[in-house]
């Protein structure tokens, strides 16, 4: 399970412990003795297993040129994040979100801007599927069996905490 | 029309009962209904009587936003008359409505209870109104709460004032428990409103300041990079790391070792395959003794493994991992990465 682990999680891959996708690896890593050895061992070669609110993630220090990387992929989620919580204000893991239900409200919750910068078109199912696949890919959303309706992940709170670590003095200046 | 006449009209009416009771209006319904008074019609629709409403859903514990909780001021005035009324004439018509009123308020207490919790909850379930409602809702029916919190305590006196009675000392003590319980009720109720509109609030904020960084973003506004750039370190192993697969340059190592990788057949094998079998096919010995002086033990372990079984390749990670716990004083770590982007560790010369 360990190497399976390691696959995963080396390609970017957070795992939320509410995924079914990775309901297996998700429980291996919940155990303590688990966790701890294979982060003792991901320690010794410069890299961290990190584990909180409910998902797990590898990480390492940062090399300078790959900072713009890291934020770009960052700054696209948040984005993609805001429109949805335009439109599902109460948006939170575990909350369970329709597609159906996104198009119904969007003419009157879009921004204008956020669409314009992660997207090129203003065709309504062309805009909901590519923000619904982006944040599917990022493992912030999980399809559920019903194509409709999707499952929001624990990791989320990745990027929510990002945001709410920002100091409204940080933004109000 | 009968007790039990009503009820079977109403049974044979059900399902339209059950559409009228959530699509609260209908264009036609069978006139009996009409005539009885459960549905009035009003600008070409019908609509089922309030009554039905305020029955159903007590029962069911349920409010909307329109429910205004009862306060029983005028019970209580007329309660307080009644028992001056009471002192002096000490009638059976006076006792009998002192009885009536008690109840009437007690048992008006214990519905209006039901429903304020299903108030609550219908405010804490909601996740469909715009926050902005949600709040100005709760501060309404918090206001009206704490009002009632306030007259429940004139209620409680007055009641107790009825312990002087013998006839009534009985009944008194008997209402008084459950009284005394549904104030509890009514204080949580507080406790739960306040706690909300501080988290709605809060959850508000939240996106407001989600949008705001999202038009920060939009505009390149360097104070977000700045943040990012700056301040990540103050959350350590949050915004310092990166799940990313930036951390390793994974197509590199895929050149090397991923055409292994890339079948199936051996990835499964590779999964199942026990470390102990790993080291036992290396070679121990044979790879320390490959290894001893090495400037770099991954890209010592990869030559190594590759020369062993090219298949073992994958688990050179696993290997390496495994020097590092057995041989950890023989090694230096040093602050570099190699082209893996692996941590650089030495053996010690």
């Amino acid at each position: 399970m360990e190497s399976v682990i390691f696959e995963i999680l080396s390609k970017g891959v957070i795992i939320s412990t509410n995924s079914n996708r990775f309901i297996k690896e998700a429980t291996w890593l919940m155990e303590d003795d688990n966790f701890n050895s294979l982060n003792n061992t991901l320690n010794k070669i410069g890299l961290y297993l990190i584990g909180e609110n409910g998902y797990f993630y590898l990480s390492k220090d940062l090399k300078s040129d790959e900072e713009d990387r890291f934020f770009n992929s960052h700054k696209q989620l948040i984005l993609a994040i805001a429109q949805l919580k335009k439109v599902f204000v109460h948006l939170d893991k575990g909350h369970k979100i329709k597609k159906s239900e996104f198009i119904k409200r969007f003419e009157v919750k879009k921004d204008e801007k956020i669409i314009k910068a992660l997207f090129d078109t203003d065709d309504l199912m062309e805009i909901t599927d590519k923000l619904f696949n982006l944040l599917e890919k990022n493992f912030v959303i999980e399809g559920k069996n019903k194509k409709d309706e999707y499952l929001v992940l624990n990791s989320i709170r990745y990027y929510l905490d990002i945001v709410d670590a920002i100091s409204e003095g940080e933004i109000d200046e | 029309m009968k007790h039990i006449e009503l009820l079977n009209l109403l049974c044979r009416y059900r399902k339209l009962l059950d559409e009228a009771y959530k699509q609260k209006k209908l264009i036609s319904v069978p006139k009996e209904l009409v005539e009885i008074g459960l549905f009035n019609k009003v600008g070409g629709y019908y609509y089922l009587n309030e009554i039905y409403f305020t029955f159903v859903d007590t029962l069911l514990a349920r409010a909307d936003f329109s429910y205004i909780a009862e306060d029983f001021e005028k019970e209580v005035k007329k309660l307080i008359e009644l028992k001056e009324e009471y002192k002096i004439n000490k009638t059976s018509y006076v006792r009998d409505l002192i009885y009536k009123l008690l109840n009437k308020i007690y048992q008006g207490m214990k519905n209006r209870d039901k429903r304020l919790l299903g108030l609550v909850e219908k405010l804490e379930n909601d996740e469909m109104s715009e926050l902005e409602f949600l709040i100005k809702e709760a501060r309404n029916i918090l206001k009206d709460v704490e009002e009632i919190m306030y007259k429940n305590e004139t209620i409680v006196g007055v009641f107790e004032g009825f312990k002087g009675f013998r006839e009534f000392r009985e009944f008194i003590k008997d209402i008084m428990i459950d009284v005394i319980h549904l104030n509890q009720n009514i204080d949580s109720y507080l406790k739960r409103l306040r706690e909300f509109i501080t988290q709605t609030e809060k959850k508000r904020r939240f996106n407001q300041k989600l949008y705001k960084i999202a038009h920060m973003i939009i505009n390149e506004d360097n104070k977000i990079d700045n943040f990012l750039i700056t301040k990540r370190f103050v959350f350590k192993q949050k915004i310092e790391f990166v799940p990313d697969s930036a951390y390793i340059e994974y197509d590199r190592v895929k050149k090397i070792v991923g055409k292994f990788t890339k079948l199936k057949k051996i990835k499964e094998s590779r999964v199942k395959r026990d470390l102990k079998e790993v080291i036992a096919l290396i070679d121990l010995k044979g790879l320390i003794k490959s290894v001893k002086g090495s400037e770099d033990l991954f890209k010592s372990i990869i030559e190594y493994v590759g020369k062993i079984d090219k298949e073992l390749l994958n688990e050179s990670v696993r290997v390496f991992v495994y020097i590092l716990n057995h041989y950890d004083k023989k090694l230096i770590y040093t602050n570099k990465y190699n082209e893996f982007n692996i941590r650089v560790v030495k053996w010690k010369a």
